[in-house]
């Protein structure tokens, strides 16, 4: 069954916070979270002929998360183009030595790490959430998790030294 | 951890702007079947007049092939006291084209 309007909407309304908080540890730039955001529900849309709304949320979060690496390999290519929200109003968002360990801390992970870290500290993911979204079982997302969360516990200690 | 990952608000404005984008995208879906429906109406309004226009171009090439014929002295067309029995491609039809000769 096709994806209705207000199936969209409506996980617009439930996802908008969680998502960004994921967004944002990726991006660091508010505006460029909303555009993600956006984009990822436009194209969900898109192809809403062709969605189970069951796992439409799962759909956003990859979506997305695929559009925010996107915009991080533009960024790289155009690093002179992006401003820097550090300097910016954005960085009343977080403390700003908070944000620089942890900005820090997570780009030391590599990118699966850093997303189930994200999905579960920030998007709030069960176990089993987190096995659907990965595809894992669930010993390696416990373990994998365990580990990463491990990992930036050190290097935030490292950082905050 | 928690304290690190303390919750952002997103900023305002998103689901009126996703709203605004799907009405954009409804509006220029719906452009391409307007336009294909008004070409439908307006090929239904004008097949009458492009059925009598065709009956009448097909009765005048008939017409005009059987007068050719009569010229040529071919059997098509029989000429008798100055009316003409075209020949039909229906045996139960018979078409008469009917001149007078201008008077000297």
């Amino acid at each position: 069954m096709a994806l209705s309007e207000a199936a969209l909407l409506a996980c617009y309304q439930r996802l908008q916070t969680p998502l960004f908080n994921v967004l944002y540890r990726w991006l660091w730039h508010t505006q460029d979270c909303e555009d993600v955001m956006h984009d990822a529900f436009l194209r969900i849309w898109d192809r809403r002929q062709r969605i189970d709304a069951i796992r439409l949320d799962a759909l956003v979060y990859t979506t997305a998360l695929n559009l925010a690496k996107n915009k991080l390999r533009w960024r790289s290519l155009w690093r002179f183009g992006v401003r820097d929200e550090e300097a910016s109003d954005d960085a009343r968002l977080d403390g700003v030595q908070d944000r620089k360990r942890l900005k820090s801390a997570l780009e030391a992970l590599d990118s699966d790490s850093r997303n189930l870290v994200l999905l579960s500290e920030c998007a709030g993911f069960t176990t089993d959430e987190l096995v659907a979204f990965f595809g894992w079982p669930a010993g390696t997302v416990a373990s994998r998790k365990h580990r990463a969360l491990a990992q930036l516990r050190a290097a935030l200690r490292e950082g905050g030294r | 951890m928690s304290e690190l990952f303390r919750q952002l608000e997103p900023p305002p404005g998103g689901l009126r702007r996703l709203q605004s984008a799907l009405d954009h995208r409804r509006v220029r879906s719906a452009r391409p079947r307007l336009a294909l429906a008004c070409a439908i109406a307006v090929l239904v309004a004008l097949l009458p007049v492009w059925q009598q226009w065709h009956a009448r171009a097909v009765f005048d090439a008939r017409l005009s092939a059987a007068l050719a014929d009569a010229n040529r002295g071919e059997p098509a067309i029989i000429v008798e006291n100055g009316a003409a029995l075209l020949v039909a491609d229906e045996p139960n039809i018979r078409i008469y084209w009917v001149a007078t000769e201008p008077v000297e």
